[in-house]
Protein backbone atom coordinates (compact mmCIF):
# COMPACT_ATOMS: atom_id res chain seq x y z
CA UNK A 1 0.00 0.00 0.00
CA UNK A 2 0.96 3.62 -0.31
CA UNK A 3 2.67 5.29 2.58
CA UNK A 4 0.31 5.05 5.54
CA UNK A 5 1.28 6.34 8.99
CA UNK A 6 -0.55 4.88 11.97
CA UNK A 7 -0.34 7.27 14.92
CA UNK A 8 -2.00 6.29 18.19
CA UNK A 9 -2.72 9.54 20.03
CA UNK A 10 -4.02 7.92 23.23
CA UNK A 11 -0.74 6.05 23.48
CA UNK A 12 1.36 9.22 23.62
CA UNK A 13 3.05 9.78 26.95
CA UNK A 14 3.13 13.51 26.45
CA UNK A 15 1.63 15.50 23.57
CA UNK A 16 4.34 17.45 21.76
CA UNK A 17 2.18 20.02 19.95
CA UNK A 18 4.81 21.01 17.37
CA UNK A 19 5.58 17.42 16.52
CA UNK A 20 1.90 16.53 16.15
CA UNK A 21 1.21 19.57 13.96
CA UNK A 22 4.20 18.72 11.76
CA UNK A 23 2.90 15.18 11.33
CA UNK A 24 -0.49 16.56 10.23
CA UNK A 25 1.15 18.88 7.73
CA UNK A 26 3.08 16.03 6.15
CA UNK A 27 -0.10 14.04 5.40
CA UNK A 28 -2.27 14.21 2.27
CA UNK A 29 -5.23 12.53 3.93
CA UNK A 30 -5.89 12.73 7.68
CA UNK A 31 -8.16 10.11 9.18
CA UNK A 32 -9.44 10.00 12.74
CA UNK A 33 -10.25 6.46 13.77
CA UNK A 34 -12.01 5.61 17.02
CA UNK A 35 -14.75 3.61 18.71
CA UNK A 36 -17.97 5.55 19.29
CA UNK A 37 -18.32 6.56 22.95
CA UNK A 38 -21.61 8.22 23.83
CA UNK A 39 -22.16 9.61 20.34
CA UNK A 40 -18.66 11.07 20.11
CA UNK A 41 -14.96 10.35 19.99
CA UNK A 42 -13.32 9.09 23.21
CA UNK A 43 -11.88 11.63 25.65
CA UNK A 44 -8.29 10.83 24.62
CA UNK A 45 -8.87 12.06 21.09
CA UNK A 46 -10.75 15.16 22.30
CA UNK A 47 -7.84 15.97 24.61
CA UNK A 48 -5.42 15.63 21.69
CA UNK A 49 -7.68 17.86 19.51
CA UNK A 50 -7.84 20.56 22.19
CA UNK A 51 -4.08 20.65 22.54
CA UNK A 52 -2.91 20.15 18.95
CA UNK A 53 -5.61 21.80 16.85
CA UNK A 54 -4.99 25.31 18.07
CA UNK A 55 -6.86 28.24 16.57
CA UNK A 56 -3.65 29.57 15.06
CA UNK A 57 -2.77 26.25 13.50
CA UNK A 58 -6.21 25.67 12.00
CA UNK A 59 -6.82 29.14 10.55
CA UNK A 60 -5.60 31.93 12.80
CA UNK A 61 -2.05 32.35 11.53
CA UNK A 62 -3.25 32.88 7.98
CA UNK A 63 -1.21 29.97 6.65
CA UNK A 64 -4.12 27.53 6.18
CA UNK A 65 -1.79 24.74 7.26
CA UNK A 66 -4.22 21.94 6.43
CA UNK A 67 -5.90 23.45 3.38
CA UNK A 68 -6.95 20.96 0.65
CA UNK A 69 -5.90 17.95 2.67
CA UNK A 70 -8.57 15.27 2.86
CA UNK A 71 -10.28 14.55 6.17
CA UNK A 72 -11.83 11.16 6.87
CA UNK A 73 -13.34 9.44 9.89
CA UNK A 74 -13.39 5.72 10.66
CA UNK A 75 -15.77 4.93 13.48
CA UNK A 76 -16.62 1.58 15.01
CA UNK A 77 -19.77 0.79 16.94
CA UNK A 78 -21.34 -2.20 18.61
CA UNK A 79 -24.81 -1.09 17.54
CA UNK A 80 -26.29 -1.99 14.15
CA UNK A 81 -26.03 0.70 11.48
CA UNK A 82 -29.81 0.77 11.01
CA UNK A 83 -30.19 2.23 14.52
CA UNK A 84 -28.38 5.41 13.47
CA UNK A 85 -31.08 7.22 11.57
CA UNK A 86 -34.03 9.43 12.41
CA UNK A 87 -36.69 7.04 13.67
CA UNK A 88 -34.11 4.35 14.49
CA UNK A 89 -33.48 3.34 18.12
CA UNK A 90 -30.62 5.85 18.40
CA UNK A 91 -32.59 8.51 16.48
CA UNK A 92 -29.42 10.28 15.40
CA UNK A 93 -27.27 9.77 12.30
CA UNK A 94 -23.53 9.15 12.27
CA UNK A 95 -23.13 12.33 10.18
CA UNK A 96 -24.92 14.37 12.85
CA UNK A 97 -22.62 13.00 15.55
CA UNK A 98 -19.52 13.74 13.49
CA UNK A 99 -20.57 17.36 12.82
CA UNK A 100 -18.12 18.96 15.32
CA UNK A 101 -15.13 17.18 13.77
CA UNK A 102 -16.26 18.16 10.27
CA UNK A 103 -16.73 21.75 11.41
CA UNK A 104 -13.05 21.86 12.36
CA UNK A 105 -12.14 20.36 8.98
CA UNK A 106 -14.27 22.98 7.22
CA UNK A 107 -12.61 25.74 9.22
CA UNK A 108 -9.23 24.35 8.12
CA UNK A 109 -10.46 24.34 4.48
CA UNK A 110 -9.99 20.60 4.23
CA UNK A 111 -11.92 18.31 1.89
CA UNK A 112 -14.33 16.21 3.93
CA UNK A 113 -14.70 12.52 3.00
CA UNK A 114 -17.74 10.38 3.81
CA UNK A 115 -17.50 8.58 7.18
CA UNK A 116 -16.40 4.94 7.09
CA UNK A 117 -18.56 3.22 9.69
CA UNK A 118 -17.85 -0.28 10.98
CA UNK A 119 -20.90 -1.57 12.80
CA UNK A 120 -20.98 -4.89 14.70
CA UNK A 121 -17.84 -6.26 13.10
CA UNK A 122 -18.05 -9.50 15.05
CA UNK A 123 -21.47 -10.26 13.55
CA UNK A 124 -20.15 -10.17 9.98
CA UNK A 125 -19.47 -13.40 8.11
CA UNK A 126 -15.86 -14.20 7.17
CA UNK A 127 -16.25 -13.04 3.56
CA UNK A 128 -17.90 -9.81 4.69
CA UNK A 129 -15.05 -9.16 7.11
CA UNK A 130 -12.55 -9.72 4.32
CA UNK A 131 -14.43 -7.39 2.03
CA UNK A 132 -14.55 -4.81 4.80
CA UNK A 133 -10.79 -5.04 5.39
CA UNK A 134 -10.12 -4.18 1.75
CA UNK A 135 -12.84 -1.50 1.67
CA UNK A 136 -11.03 0.00 4.66
CA UNK A 137 -7.67 -0.13 2.87
CA UNK A 138 -9.30 1.61 -0.08
CA UNK A 139 -10.65 4.25 2.29
CA UNK A 140 -7.08 4.93 3.38
CA UNK A 141 -5.44 5.17 -0.04
CA UNK A 142 -7.93 5.19 -2.92
CA UNK A 143 -8.59 8.37 -4.84
CA UNK A 144 -11.90 10.12 -4.16
CA UNK A 145 -14.75 10.13 -5.03
CA UNK A 146 -15.27 6.39 -4.60
CA UNK A 147 -16.31 5.71 -8.21
CA UNK A 148 -15.96 2.46 -10.16
CA UNK A 149 -13.21 4.13 -12.17
CA UNK A 150 -11.18 4.88 -9.04
CA UNK A 151 -11.90 1.46 -7.54
CA UNK A 152 -10.57 -0.21 -10.71
CA UNK A 153 -7.46 1.95 -10.71
CA UNK A 154 -6.82 1.09 -7.06
CA UNK A 155 -7.11 -2.65 -7.69
CA UNK A 156 -4.80 -2.47 -10.72
CA UNK A 157 -2.14 -0.67 -8.70
CA UNK A 158 -2.46 -2.90 -5.65
CA UNK A 159 -2.60 -6.14 -7.63
CA UNK A 160 0.66 -5.21 -9.35
CA UNK A 161 2.21 -4.62 -5.92
CA UNK A 162 0.84 -7.66 -4.13
CA UNK A 163 0.78 -10.62 -6.49
CA UNK A 164 4.46 -11.40 -5.86
CA UNK A 165 3.43 -12.49 -2.36
CA UNK A 166 0.63 -14.79 -3.49
CA UNK A 167 0.90 -18.52 -2.76
CA UNK A 168 0.67 -21.24 -5.40
CA UNK A 169 0.64 -19.07 -8.45
CA UNK A 170 2.97 -18.00 -11.18
CA UNK A 171 3.77 -14.75 -12.84
CA UNK A 172 1.95 -15.46 -16.10
CA UNK A 173 -1.27 -16.54 -14.35
CA UNK A 174 -1.36 -13.26 -12.41
CA UNK A 175 -0.47 -11.28 -15.49
CA UNK A 176 -3.42 -12.81 -17.34
CA UNK A 177 -5.77 -11.91 -14.50
CA UNK A 178 -4.48 -8.34 -14.38
CA UNK A 179 -4.59 -7.89 -18.17
CA UNK A 180 -8.15 -9.22 -18.34
CA UNK A 181 -9.23 -6.89 -15.54
CA UNK A 182 -7.66 -3.94 -17.40
CA UNK A 183 -9.32 -5.06 -20.63
CA UNK A 184 -12.72 -5.08 -18.91
CA UNK A 185 -12.06 -1.56 -17.60
CA UNK A 186 -11.24 -0.40 -21.12
CA UNK A 187 -14.35 -2.10 -22.53
CA UNK A 188 -16.45 -0.16 -20.02
CA UNK A 189 -14.83 3.11 -21.07
CA UNK A 190 -15.40 2.24 -24.73
CA UNK A 191 -19.08 1.50 -24.13
CA UNK A 192 -19.49 4.76 -22.22
CA UNK A 193 -18.04 6.79 -25.03
CA UNK A 194 -20.23 4.95 -27.56
CA UNK A 195 -23.29 5.86 -25.49
CA UNK A 196 -22.16 9.47 -25.29
CA UNK A 197 -21.85 9.56 -29.08
CA UNK A 198 -25.33 8.05 -29.58
CA UNK A 199 -26.77 10.53 -27.08
CA UNK A 200 -25.19 13.41 -28.97
CA UNK A 201 -26.72 12.06 -32.18
CA UNK A 202 -30.14 11.87 -30.53
CA UNK A 203 -29.94 15.52 -29.54
CA UNK A 204 -28.91 16.77 -32.99
CA UNK B 1 -15.34 -8.67 -24.80
CA UNK B 2 -17.63 -11.65 -24.28
CA UNK B 3 -19.71 -11.90 -21.12
CA UNK B 4 -18.09 -15.27 -20.43
CA UNK B 5 -14.68 -13.58 -20.07
CA UNK B 6 -15.84 -11.69 -16.98
CA UNK B 7 -17.31 -14.82 -15.44
CA UNK B 8 -14.10 -16.72 -16.17
CA UNK B 9 -12.07 -13.93 -14.58
CA UNK B 10 -14.18 -14.00 -11.40
CA UNK B 11 -13.69 -17.78 -11.19
CA UNK B 12 -9.93 -17.50 -11.66
CA UNK B 13 -9.71 -14.95 -8.87
CA UNK B 14 -11.85 -17.03 -6.53
CA UNK B 15 -9.69 -20.11 -7.15
CA UNK B 16 -6.54 -18.09 -6.50
CA UNK B 17 -8.07 -16.64 -3.33
CA UNK B 18 -8.72 -20.11 -1.91
CA UNK B 19 -5.05 -21.04 -2.34
CA UNK B 20 -3.81 -18.12 -0.23
CA UNK B 21 -2.51 -18.80 3.26
CA UNK B 22 -2.19 -15.13 4.27
CA UNK B 23 -5.51 -13.65 5.42
CA UNK B 24 -4.81 -10.31 3.76
CA UNK B 25 -4.05 -11.86 0.37
CA UNK B 26 -7.20 -13.93 0.58
CA UNK B 27 -9.20 -10.84 1.51
CA UNK B 28 -7.68 -8.82 -1.31
CA UNK B 29 -8.73 -11.43 -3.87
CA UNK B 30 -12.24 -11.67 -2.39
CA UNK B 31 -12.60 -7.91 -2.84
CA UNK B 32 -11.06 -8.01 -6.33
CA UNK B 33 -13.68 -10.60 -7.27
CA UNK B 34 -16.39 -8.20 -6.05
CA UNK B 35 -14.89 -5.51 -8.29
CA UNK B 36 -14.94 -7.90 -11.27
CA UNK B 37 -18.59 -8.73 -10.59
CA UNK B 38 -19.30 -5.02 -10.53
CA UNK B 39 -17.52 -4.67 -13.88
CA UNK B 40 -19.59 -7.56 -15.26
CA UNK B 41 -22.89 -6.03 -14.12
CA UNK B 42 -21.95 -2.61 -15.48
CA UNK B 43 -20.82 -4.08 -18.83
CA UNK B 44 -24.15 -5.86 -19.19
CA UNK B 45 -26.10 -2.68 -18.38
CA UNK B 46 -24.10 -0.50 -20.75
CA UNK B 47 -24.36 -3.05 -23.60
CA UNK B 48 -28.11 -3.11 -23.01
CA UNK B 49 -28.19 0.67 -23.14
CA UNK B 50 -26.28 0.73 -26.44
CA UNK B 51 -28.72 -1.81 -27.94
CA UNK B 52 -31.71 0.10 -26.59
CA UNK B 53 -30.54 3.40 -28.00
CA UNK B 54 -29.56 1.94 -31.40
CA UNK B 55 -32.99 0.34 -31.75
CA UNK B 56 -34.84 3.49 -30.76
CA UNK B 57 -37.38 3.66 -33.62
CA UNK B 58 -38.07 7.33 -33.03
CA UNK B 59 -34.59 8.03 -34.31
CA UNK B 60 -35.05 6.05 -37.55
Amino acid sequence: MLDVVWHHVEGLEKIDVNKEQKLLMEADRIIFQFPLYWYAAPAGLKDWEDKVLTRNFIYGDGNDNLMDKEFGIVVTTGMPLKDFQRGGSENITIDQMMAPLRAIADRAKMRVLPVFTIAQFQYLKENQQMQLLIDYQRYLTQKYPNSLKHRQEWFIREFSDRFKNFDETNYSECETILDTFIQQKEDLEQLRSTIDLIKQGEED
Amino acid sequence: MEESTGIWLAEQIEALSKKQKEYENRAFLVALKTAVEEQNDRLKLLKGEVDGRLWNHEQW
